[in-house]
């Protein structure tokens, strides 16, 4: 029987092997946290997307869970963004927000939805918000005209995953930030998706196969349940043609990771190409 | 084997095509301005940073005030050496109450807001300001208070009507028991066997013509009720317990409504007289109500009290008419002596009290270091100080940050809770609508007087569901505002108030009902909610529907009223969960009874005992 699973394994690994050569299955992140500069967590936002992988919407919870507001996307014939709806917890309108450009830089008009014909709706912020870029994934946000705040976005690697976007002050003081995770709070992060038979664990090692079409940056992640990145185990730039990618499990400094459930996520060049959460305790013990 | 082959082959298909989302476009730049600013943190045009000092705590060594800013998310640590803020601890939500274990080595801070209202005490390392834990308690959390041997920390859940009980060393809530109605502010008994606990307005129904809000006092052991003391006879507002430095006496600042009699006037309380309560802590019972006010002067919306630690002065800080209470303790406590009811006696205070006026506006906290009482207004960016024994009472004022110029709807919120807009200082808007919202009162407004005594409304969405007052007879809140403050204060707005005023009730905000589940309805509600837009079997969306939950129409919803039995505007149910009493007359303390009027909710018969529960729950989840 044992046998028998390892063989359907090894066949699944091969095949999907194959197929992650041409259709590299992607995760985009789910869930954004923002902080204030002491590092108190306010409030998260939960990103949905369709099976096209357009991003179609969002929820917004503050830091305990909390729902406060969920907001859908129009975009015009061409896939441009040109309104978004808010709505409360009785999917009532509660604001809206528009899109459009200023001086050739994207602007928001962020409004409360009034509901009533015979009155106006109040601008949010008093007025528009734009942005524009200021240097190598730096953004400035104008207010009224005025650059207010900066946002400064980073990668894991170059063209990679985005990591963190800090919002700064005209000083360049941290203000805020947001840091980035493929795992939803309100629900578990999705279980043996893709990888679970081709992630073969014996003791402290792992091993995966990957078929990879050119040359590409490989990377393999372990995050915590909370979305924490805990180490990477395995970074290497890897030929074209099936590859073998081994690793310790463990921390960077030959420590053990602690006994729980983890995220292990796979990218190639950035681009996630699977993901699967495991238990990982007494790694190095035979297990 | 081939079956699961063509899925895992089609799921990766699709799976490059997810690949293709832009990290840029799903997060641009604008959208975390847009969250920060949302959730009060960023500040923009229309919402700059207001410090909004609300709550003040000394370190046990008395060096130190620890001040809660609400609106700015952070605590302020002011040296009374130095005078000035030497440090700055942000919180995660709007931080409402502070208290300091003995060694001064860790604070326990109160947080929630409108926006979130899930209470959490943060519990803070003094010196750094790490957040070290966060213990969840209850709606609208604030005024939290430290048992004697700081094993057990209270805190009042405001909105829900709850106390919680936190277990300091298993840091989380063990308990939460109900109060009676807006548990504002608390106090503990020096043995700390109970909790004094003020609530803010009466429960009841308003047809009651003797409803007052009540002090309780709480059972730290069993968690139950063990007394209510009923304030005089209309009493409301109560926004804090001081207890004197023995312990013996607690002190409530409060407002008595006169709310059975036509507003003709306003002098000699005619409608809203200032006052405090005295409580014998040991016996537990009401020792005397005293009038703070003069004759032909108010001195409106008392609010903090502070007694010096050598028992000779009760500081009384009045935040609608920026106004600096000093009383002598002792000539108080020898006029007592014998003395009836005080509470209508307007030359009380006469020999025995002293007044400065403050710089800041809005004075809302103090304490009292030696001689010197430390005071802060919401809506000042300064903290002055008075010292007690000097012959000249002349405050001194220092910066706690720089003041920022207030916008409309800022000042609208000012001038709300602002005496000057009234004749002689006697009450403010905030007087008769707490917080904006109704003080649970029937009043007979002084242009309406041949009519039934009314329920006072929430100013809730009221610039949205015009007309206004329950008989519609004003066209709009434009209207409302500038009748209000004529007819009741007894002032002609400045067209500046009257702007602002109109800015701040566009953008008055529901808060979301305790009833809710981390924001979202419960299952009873979700069932309520598809009872409720049922228009075969309920008919409630004829006259409430969403999304502002009226149809802004008059209505018989068939309260009996002798005086004028006919329809009524439609109020919004947005809120209803905090707004009671129901209808017109606030002849019904309980949504379940408003309902079953007859000729209200027409086939409430067509429901079964758990479909009506259902309903009520979703209503009070609005």
């Amino acid at each position: 029987m044992r046998n028998n699973r390892h063989k359907i394994n090894l066949k699944m690994l091969l095949i999907l092997g194959v197929f992650s050569a041409t259709f590299s299955y992607s995760v985009p992140f789910t869930r954004m946290d923002l902080f204030d500069k002491s590092g108190n967590n306010l409030l998260f936002v939960e990103f949905q997307y369709d099976n096209t992988g357009k991003n179609i919407g969002r929820s917004i919870y503050a830091s305990d869970s909390t729902f406060l507001r969920r907001t859908t996307f129009t975009n015009d014939a061409a896939g441009k963004r040109t309104r978004e709806q808010s709505f409360n917890f009785n999917d009532d309108t509660i604001g809206y927000t528009l899109f459009s450009s200023q001086n050739d830089k994207p602007t928001i008009n962020v409004f409360d939805q009034l509901s009533l014909d015979h009155q106006f709706d109040f601008n949010q912020f008093g007025a528009s918000v734009s942005y524009a870029s200021n240097g190598t994934n730096t953004f400035d946000i104008y207010h009224n005209g005025k650059v207010v705040y900066k946002m400064k976005y980073t990668y894991l690697s170059e063209g990679s995953e985005l990591n963190r976007i800090d919002v700064l002050d005209n000083s360049n003081a941290v203000l805020y930030y947001a840091t980035f995770s493929s795992s939803v709070h309100t629900a578990k992060p999705s279980v043996d998706r893709i990888l679970q038979p081709s992630l073969k664990i014996f003791r402290d090692r792992c091993h995966m196969i990957v078929s990879l079409q050119k040359k590409s940056q490989v990377r393999v992640c372990i995050y915590n349940l909370s979305g924490k990145l805990v180490t990477v185990p395995f970074q290497e730039n890897m030929k074209a043609g099936l590859q073998s990618v081994q690793f310790r499990i463990g921390l960077s400094d030959g420590r053990k990771l602690a006994n729980t459930l983890y995220i292990i996520r796979l990218s190639v060049d950035g681009q996630i190409t699977a993901s699967s959460q495991k238990y990982l305790g007494n790694m190095g013990r035979g297990q | 084997m081939k079956e699961l082959t063509f899925f895992v082959a089609l799921f990766l298909i699709f799976g490059q095509i997810y690949a293709d989302d832009d990290p840029l476009s799903t997060t641009p730049p604008s959208l975390l301005f847009e969250l920060l600013a949302l959730n009060g943190d960023l500040e923009t045009a229309q919402r700059p940073k207001y410090l909004s000092p609300t709550s003040m705590t000394l370190s046990p060594d008395k060096e130190l005030i620890y001040i809660a800013e609400q609106t700015a998310k952070q605590v302020d640590v002011f040296s009374v050496a130095t005078n000035s803020v030497i440090k700055s601890f942000l919180m995660p939500n709007e931080p409402t109450g502070i208290a300091v274990d003995s060694s001064g080595s860790r604070l326990y801070v109160t947080c929630a807001s409108e926006r979130w209202p899930n209470g959490m005490v943060c519990v803070v390392n003094a010196a750094s300001g790490t957040i070290e834990n966060r213990i969840s308690v209850g709606h609208m959390a604030r005024s939290p208070v430290l048992s004697p041997d700081e094993k057990n920390l209270y805190v009042c859940n405001w909105l829900e009507g709850t106390i919680s009980f936190v277990n300091l060393s298993a840091t989380r809530e063990t308990q939460r028991v109900p109060a009676i109605r807006e548990p504002y502010s608390m106090a503990i008994s020096k043995n700390g066997n109970s909790l004094i606990i003020a609530n803010l307005i009466p429960d009841g129904v308003a047809t009651d013509t003797t409803m007052a809000s009540k002090i309780c006092f709480i059972s730290t052991s069993t968690g139950k009720i063990e007394k209510e003391i009923k304030l005089y006879k209309g009493s409301h507002s109560t926004m804090s317990v001081r207890l004197s430095p023995d312990g013996k006496y607690a002190f409530i600042p409060h407002l008595i409504a006169n709310f059975t009699q036509v507003g003709g006037t306003l002098d000699q309380g005619w409608v809203h007289s200032n006052n405090m309560s005295i409580i014998d802590v040991e016996k537990q019972v009401l020792l005397n109500d005293v009038e703070i006010d003069y004759t032909s002067q108010g001195f409106a919306n008392p609010w903090d009290i502070a007694c010096t630690d050598d028992g000779k002065w009760i500081c009384i800080a009045h935040a609608g008419y920026d106004i600096l209470s000093i009383i002598d303790m002792p000539a108080l406590f020898t006029k007592l002596v014998g003395k009836g009811d005080a509470s209508r006696d307007y030359t009380f205070m006469n020999g025995m009290k002293k007044e400065v006026r403050m710089g800041i506006r809005s004075p809302r906290s103090i304490v009292t270091i030696g001689s010197k009482a430390y005071v802060t207004g919401f809506f000042s960016h300064s903290l002055e100080v008075v010292d007690l024994s000097a012959a000249s009472l002349t405050p001194t004022k220092y910066a706690l940050a720089p003041e920022k110029p207030l916008t409309m709807e800022r000042k609208g919120e000012s001038f709300f809770c602002d005496a000057k807009l009234s004749f002689n200082q006697w009450q403010t808007c905030q007087s008769c609508h707490p917080f904006t919202r109704p003080d649970g009162l029937n009043w007979i407004l002084s242009d309406a007087v041949n009519a039934a005594s009314k329920n006072a409304k929430s100013m809730l969405l009221s610039w949205q569901t015009p007309p206004t007052n329950w008989t519609g007879r004003r066209i709009n809140t434009f209207e409302s505002i500038r009748a209000g403050v004529s007819l009741e204060l007894r002032t002609d707005p400045s067209a500046e108030a009257g702007l602002s005023l109109d800015t701040f009730f566009m953008r008055l905000k529901p808060v979301p009902s305790p009833k809710l589940v981390k924001g979202k309805l419960s299952e009873s509600a979700k069932r309520g909610r598809t009872i409720y837009y049922d228009s075969e079997k309920l008919n409630c969306i004829r006259c409430h529907p969403a999304p502002l939950f009226t149809n802004l129409k008059a209505e018989n919803a068939g309260i009996l009223d002798d005086l004028d039995n006919s329809a009524f505007d439609t109020p919004s149910i947005i809120e209803a969960w905090r707004t009671g009493p129901y209808d017109h007359i606030g002849s019904h303390d309980k949504m379940e009874d408003c309902l079953k009027v007859p000729g209200h909710a027409e086939g409430l018969d067509n429901l079964s005992d758990s479909e009506f529960k259902d309903l009520i729950e979703y209503v009070l989840s609005l």
